[in-house]
């Protein structure tokens, strides 16, 4: 029996999860000793969304990024231009060895004691390293470089990263989700990693726990009718025409809340039934844009012509991929812990690579208004992410369980999209899958017992 | 003639002064060795050199390496 080791006495992390009532208790969220074990089992093992290649186009760009509670480096090297990622931790004593978010360097130089590192991670020298006193350059410099993650992967140009090299690969890591990220990762027009980041991005400090937007913030159709509604009201149609919610495409297509308990991926989903693409439907207030998307879909609907695009989400709806990332057509979300109560929500925007100025300003403009500090929607969410927590940790709170049972034994499986299970547009399905996964990766020793790597493991608990 | 600009890299502002150092000076190390700053980070830690003579390792002749600040014996 896999334990919580704590201070008011040890539980199995199992009986936190009621799978029959459809019920998690609160103390998940709220509990330090969970919280530790978490970056432990899941992010110290899982395969993590680190950026976008677009944010480091020259040799010697780099971007400080996290895996986790821990801040890494994002570096194209000066010399090959591959971008690799460490530990922004000095090997001699713990201190960053980078303390700006982004920049161009030669070197990384400790500012304690002056080891520096190239941007290859390597370890090129350290104050007095020559002294015959002291280093008298017989360190081994070879052995010395900066932790750098076990596995690496640019997949169409977004980064991933993972510190365990027992982990499967990136692709067997997304499962039948592999082909609906790479089609996120596209340009309008289906031209493969066709997007670039806006920069900077935004980042947001929440006070609450990670798996609240991380895990039921993706595939919640209900929050949006309630959370959503004053601002979609106002500022989508007011700011892109009464028409912009209405249009609904006639392209045969189904769409689904899926969750895939033994991955823990999941969200909303579009299956199309035929080749092509649907009409352009949208309707932009900046003059110009419509003309240039409609381009790029007749363009895409070439490509398409006689292929059926792989499942992905609702036209500007979302996937998430476990543990904590949100994905889209245009935008990709996620969400680093700092604390059992405090997180940063991560957003990089995206537009097409070749797209003209006034549509990556109409595409920056609508990303602000959406996401970012005097935006609608997003401001929406946070209202509620950010009370969720003080009001669960309480003595008397947290005795309390969450909900999760909307839906709960409605969903089946489905051949188009093996091992996926396919539930109705307003369930807590995919959510299910989160914490199936979750439960796996808490109670594993290793990879050994986690699908794909044990192709046998059925994690599904409701 | 132009008189090459000795850099003063001792004294309150010696570290300031190392830490802006333009590639292409000349420097002399306190091993004798000779050469031009190929990249400066600006962190006042280490500067990227090219050997112009070494003669303790003449092999490293041509050869780029990481110079700590206070290996410099002259700058100019």
């Amino acid at each position: 029996m896999v334990t919580i080791l704590r201070t008011r006495g040890d539980r199995s992390i199992r009986s936190y999860i009621d799978p029959e009532r459809g019920t998690i208790s609160r103390e998940i969220y709220v509990n330090p000793d969970i919280f530790e074990q978490e970056m432990e089992q899941i992010f110290q093992r899982c395969w993590l969304f680190l950026g976008h290649e677009s944010q480091l186009p020259n040799p010697g760009d780099f971007v400080i990024s996290r895996m986790g509670t821990e801040e890494v480096i994002l570096v194209r090297d000066r010399k090959d231009h591959q971008i690799r990622a460490f530990l922004n931790s000095c090997r001699h004593r713990g201190m960053k060895v980078c303390r700006y978010d982004q920049g161009n360097s030669l070197v990384f130089t400790c500012p304690f004691h002056a080891w520096t590192y190239d941007t290859r991670g390597r370890l090129v020298g350290m104050g007095f390293g020559n002294n015959p006193d002291s280093y008298n350059g017989e360190v081994n410099k070879e052995e010395w470089g900066l932790a750098q993650v076990a596995q690496f992967k640019n997949f169409y140009g977004s980064l991933w990263a993972t510190w365990d090299p027992k982990a499967p690969s990136f692709e067997d890591y997304l499962g039948p989700f592999t082909e609906s990220l790479r089609h996120c990762l596209q340009s309008s027009d289906g031209e493969d990693g066709g997007l670039e980041m806006f920069t900077p991005f935004q980042r947001h400090r929440l006070p609450t726990n990670w798996k609240v937007p991380g895990f039921t913030s993706v595939t919640d159709l209900t929050h949006t009718a309630m959370t959503h509604r004053s601002a979609a009201a106002a500022a989508l149609q007011e700011d892109r025409g009464e028409g912009r919610q209405s249009p609904s495409s006639p392209f045969p297509q189904e769409k689904f809340a899926i969750g895939d308990h033994n991955l823990g991926h999941g969200g909303m989903c579009t299956l199309y039934r035929q080749p092509g693409v649907p009409e352009y439907l949208d309707e932009w207030f900046e003059p110009g844009v419509d003309e240039y998307f409609r381009e790029a879909r007749n363009r895409k609907a070439q490509k398409f012509a006689d292929r059926i695009q792989p499942p992905h989400g609702w036209g500007g709806g979302h996937f998430a991929i476990f543990p904590c990332v949100m994905v889209d057509s245009w935008r990709l979300r996620w969400y680093h812990p700092h604390s059992v109560g405090m997180l940063e929500r991560w957003t990089l925007s995206g537009v097409d690579k070749a797209a003209p100025k006034h549509v990556k300003d109409a595409l920056r403009h609508y990303s602000e208004r959406f996401n970012g500090p005097v935006g609608f929607f997003e401001s929406d969410d946070m209202e509620n992410w950010n009370y969720v927590y003080p009001a669960s940790q309480g003595a008397r709170a947290r005795k309390a369980d969450y909900f999760f049972a909307n839906g709960l034994g409605r969903g089946t499986y489905d051949d188009r999209l093996p091992g996926v299970v396919f539930n109705g547009s307003y369930t807590e399905e995919a959510h299910r899958a989160r914490f199936s996964r979750w439960l796996a990766f808490m109670e594993a020793a290793s990879w050994d017992d986690l699908y794909p790597v044990n192709k046998d493991a059925d994690h599904r608990i409701w | 003639m132009t008189e090459s600009k000795k850099y003063i890299l001792s004294g309150q502002h010696g570290a300031e002064v190392f830490r802006s150092l333009p590639e292409g000076t000349k420097i002399k190390l306190l091993n004798g060795a000779v050469g031009e700053i190929t990249a400066n980070p600006h962190d006042g830690g280490f500067i990227l050199v090219k050997f112009l003579e070494h003669p303790h390792d003449p092999s490293k002749v041509g050869e780029e390496d990481y110079v700590f600040f206070n290996e410099v014996r002259e700058a100019e």
